[in-house]
C-alpha cells in the first residue's frame, strides 16, 4: 500500500460565536473529528453544502484561519513529502516553517481569483513573488523568473503571456484570473494543491476549461488535488475518491465509482436525489427539513431528523464510521445491523 | 404536452440598449445590446426556460418584460395588450398579472418588514383581517405555518426566505411568474424543495413561468420548452425533450456538453470552446457566435444568421442548420 502524502487525523475546528441581539452564543463545531488520506497523484474530493466545514477544513490545514475566533482544537496533519523523513505534522511546525511550506508544497487555489488576487499588483509580478520567496538557496535573477513566470502562464492556456504578464488582474476575464491564479499555485511546482470551489464562480463553458486544465496538469506535474467543492458533477468527473460531509463530519467516504453507484449513507442518497440532472428524467426526491442550527446539535446523529430511514438508536448516539467494503466507509446505525 | 392556444405573453423584437462610456463625448457613441431583437411566446400555464451564461441579457428580458426597465424597442403584448405602448398609470392593472422572484431572498425581502406585510403588500384596498386570512393560506400554499406571520426575514434560512417571495408573488394570482435564477443561491437539498414547490403551484394555479437561469439541469427539469440566449440574442428556442436529446445550435451542443454530470462512468463528447464571450458592443457583422465556434465559416463572420424555423417546434439561428 502506498504511503499518504497528507493524513489529516481527527481534525476538529471550532468556533467561538458571541451572542448576537441578546441570544447566548457558543461553540460551532464546524469540523468535528475528521480523517481522510490524499495519496500521490490524486484527486480527493470534499464534497457538501454550505456550512458542512468544507471549507474550513482546507483552510484549516495550513493554519490560514484567524485564531481567534478559530479554535484549531485538536487532531494531526501528517505530511509526508516523498523520500523525505520523517513525516511532518504540519500544525506542529512554526510559523518560519510553515511559511516556508505554504506556496511551496503546498499551494492553494480559491474560488473568486478577483478577491485573491492582489488588484494593485501587475500579474506578472505576483506569481513571480511566489518564486523569488521561495528559492532559498539561490537567488534568480529577474529575468529567469519572468521567463519562467512567462513560461507557466503559456502553460495554463494564456494564450498571449506577455500581455497578461504586464495586465492588472480587473483587465483580465473571469476564466484567464483563474488560470492566472493556478499558475500561482503551480509555479514552485507543489505536491499538493488544495482548490476550494475552484470554478464555482465561472460560467460553465469557462468551468469545462479549467476542470480539463486542472485534470491535464495534474497528470504532467503528478500533484495530489484535494478539491472542495458542493457540485456531485464536478467531483464525478475530477475525484477518485470522495467523501461527503454533513454537520462537520464525513458522514462517508469511498472511491468515485462506489460512491455514486451504491451509496450507503441515506444523506448521500438525498443529495444524489436531489440534483436536477441532464441524463436523466424523473421527480426530484428533496431532502426534507433543513440543516440544524450549529449550536443545537441533535443528541444522536445529526442527521437524523431529516432521516426517511430513521430509527431510534439514530437520536441516541453518533455511529461510528464503519467499513463496508474496501475503501468504503459509513457513519450510520443502518450499517450496524 | 403543450396545446396550441393564444399566447399569453408574445414578446416581439425586444432590444434594450445601454449606453458605453467610451472616447470624447458626442462621437461614436457606444452601445451594449444586452439584449438585441429578442422574441418568443409564452401561452398560458406554460414554463418557458430561459438559458444563458452570465452577461447574455437573460435578466435583462425579464427585467424588460415587467417593465423594471424600459426597453429600447420592440413590443411585448399580454393577453393581446400591448404592455409597451401603456406608461405608468394605465401599465398598473397589468402589474398584478406579472409578478417575479428574484434569486437572493437575503436582498429581495425588506429586512425591516414582518411577514404577514411583506407577503400581503401587494394586497391593496383589502380589509386588514380578509389580508390576514389570504397571507395565511398563501403561506400554506408554499409550506409555512401561519405561525410565522409575525416574524422578521433575518430570523429564517435561505428556503424559507425564497418560499416566502414566492408566497408574495403569487398572492395576487398572477398569470406570469418570471424566476429570475430563483433556485441558484440555495443547496440541492433545498433546491428541490423548491424546484418542487414551483411545479405544484403551477399545477395548482394554472400559472405560466419564464424560468431564467445559468443551470442547464434546472431548466431541464422543470421547462416545457427552453430558448438558449447567447451575447443578447436567441441561439435556439425548442420543446425541452428535443433541445436536449438533440441540440442543433454549435452554442447549444458545447453548453450541454460542458455540464458535468453526476456519474462517473458517464462518456461523453466534449466539446471545448476555446475562448470566452465576446463584450456586447460593436457586433454589427456576423454570428455573435462565429468567434468561439468550432465550425463558423467564412460566412457566418460577415453575415448573421436568421432564427428560422426547422420543423418540431424548434427555431435555429444558424446557417448551418437547414431550415425546412
Amino acid at each position: 500500500m502506498e504511503t499518504a502524502l497528507l493524513e489529516v487525523k481527527n481534525l476538529a475546528v471550532h468556533f467561538q460565536t458571541p451572542g448576537s441581539s441578546g441570544g447566548p452564543g457558543g461553540v460551532n463545531k464546524a469540523v468535528d473529528g475528521v480523517s481522510f488520506q490524499v495519496f500521490p497523484g490524486e484527486t480527493f474530493g470534499l464534497v457538501g453544502e454550505s456550512g458542512c466545514g468544507k471549507s474550513v477544513t482546507a483552510l484549516s490545514l495550513l493554519k490560514l484561519l484567524p485564531t481567534p475566533p478559530a479554535i484549531l482544537a485538536g487532531g494531526e496533519v501528517i505530511y509526508r513529502p516523498e523520500g523525505r523523513r520523517p513525516e511532518k505534522d504540519l500544525w506542529q511546525l512554526d510559523h518560519e516553517d510553515l511559511i516556508k511550506l505554504r506556496g511551496k508544497e503546498i499551494s492553494l487555489i480559491f474560488q473568486e481569483p478577483m478577491t485573491s488576487l492582489n488588484p494593485v499588483m501587475k500579474i506578472g509580478r505576483q506569481i513571480g513573488e511566489v518564486l523569488r520567496i521561495h528559492s532559498a538557496e539561490k537567488a534568480p535573477t529577474p529575468e529567469e523568473i519572468r521567463r519562467e513566470v512567462l513560461a507557466m502562464l503559456d502553460r495554463v492556456g494564456i494564450h498571449h503571456p506577455e500581455r497578461a504578464y504586464e495586465a492588472y488582474p480587473h483587465e483580465l476575464s473571469g476564466g484567464m484570473r483563474q488560470r492566472a491564479m493556478i499558475a500561482m499555485a503551480l509555479i514552485c511546482q507543489p505536491k499538493l494543491v488544495i482548490a476550494d470551489e475552484p470554478t464555482t464562480a465561472l460560467d460553465v463553458t469557462i468551468q469545462a476549461q479549467i476542470l480539463e486544465l486542472l485534470k491535464e496538469l495534474q497528470i504532467s506535474y503528478h500533484l495530489s488535488l484535494l478539491l472542495i467543492t458542493h457540485n456531485l458533477g464536478i467531483i464525478a468527473e475530477t475525484a477518485h475518491r470522495v467523501a461527503v460531509m454533513y454537520m462537520g463530519r464525513i458522514v462517508e467516504l469511498a472511491p468515485v465509482k462506489e460512491l455514486f453507484h451504491n451509496p450507503l449513507h441515506p444523506y448521500t442518497l438525498g443529495l444524489l436525489s436531489s440534483i436536477p440532472r441532464l441524463d436523466r428524467e424523473g421527480e426530484l426526491k428533496a431532502i426534507p427539513g433543513m440543516v440544524p442550527n450549529p449550536l443545537h446539535l441533535p443528541a444522536g446523529c445529526y442527521f437524523a431528523p431529516r432521516c426517511p430511514r430513521v430509527m431510534e438508536v439514530c437520536h441516541k448516539e453518533y455511529p461510528l464510521p464503519r467499513e463496508a467494503a474496501p475503501g468504503h466507509t459509513v457513519a450510520c446505525w443502518l450499517q450496524e445491523k | 404536452m403543450v396545446i396550441e392556444m393564444a399566447n399569453l405573453l408574445e414578446v416581439k423584437d425586444l432590444k434594450k440598449y445601454f449606453p458605453v462610456r467610451s472616447g470624447m463625448p458626442g462621437f461614436g457613441q457606444k452601445w451594449l445590446k444586452a439584449v438585441d431583437r429578442v422574441s418568443f411566446t409564452i401561452a398560458p400555464g406554460e414554463t418557458l426556460g430561459l438559458v444563458g451564461e452570465s452577461g447574455c441579457g437573460k435578466t435583462t428580458v425579464g427585467r424588460s418584460i415587467l417593465r423594471l426597465t424600459k426597453p429600447t424597442g420592440g413590443r411585448v403584448f399580454f393577453r393581446g395588450t400591448e404592455l409597451t405602448a401603456l406608461n405608468g398609470r394605465k401599465l398598473r392593472p397589468f402589474r398584478p398579472k406579472m409578478q417575479i422572484v428574484f434569486q437572493d431572498p437575503y436582498s429581495s425581502l425588506n429586512p425591516r418588514m414582518i411577514v404577514l406585510d411583506l407577503v400581503g403588500e401587494g394586497l391593496q384596498g383589502v380589509n386588514p383581517q380578509k389580508k390576514k386570512d389570504l397571507v395565511v393560506a398563501v403561506l400554506e400554499r408554499v409550506g409555512l405555518s401561519p405561525e410565522i406571520l409575525y416574524h422578521y426575514p433575518h430570523e429564517f434560512s435561505g428556503g424559507q426566505r425564497q418560499r416566502i417571495a414566492i408566497a408574495r408573488a403569487i398572492v395576487l394570482q398572477p398569470e406570469l411568474l418570471v424566476c429570475d435564477e430563483a433556485v441558484s443561491a440555495l443547496d440541492v437539498s433545498i433546491q428541490a424543495q423548491i424546484i418542487n414547490l414551483l411545479i405544484k403551484l403551477r399545477q395548482e394555479m394554472k400559472i405560466a413561468y419564464l424560468f431564467i437561469s445559468h443551470d442547464l439541469a434546472v431548466v431541464k427539469h422543470i421547462s416545457h420548452r427552453v430558448a438558449v440566449m447567447y451575447l443578447g440574442q436567441i441561439m435556439e428556442i425548442a420543446p425541452t425533450g428535443r433541445l436536449f436529446a438533440n441540440p442543433l445550435h454549435p452554442y447549444t451542443k458545447a453548453l450541454l456538453a460542458a455540464v458535468p454530470v453526476p456519474d462517473p462512468e458517464f462518456k461523453r463528447e466534449r466539446l471545448l470552446l476555446s475562448g470566452e464571450a465576446r463584450r456586447g458592443t460593436d457586433m454589427d457583422e456576423g454570428c455573435r457566435f462565429a468567434p468561439r465556434c468550432p465550425y463558423a465559416e467564412n460566412r457566418c463572420h460577415r453575415e448573421e444568421p436568421p432564427l428560422v424555423a426547422v420543423g418540431d417546434g424548434r427555431q435555429v439561428k444558424c446557417f448551418l442548420v437547414k431550415s425546412k
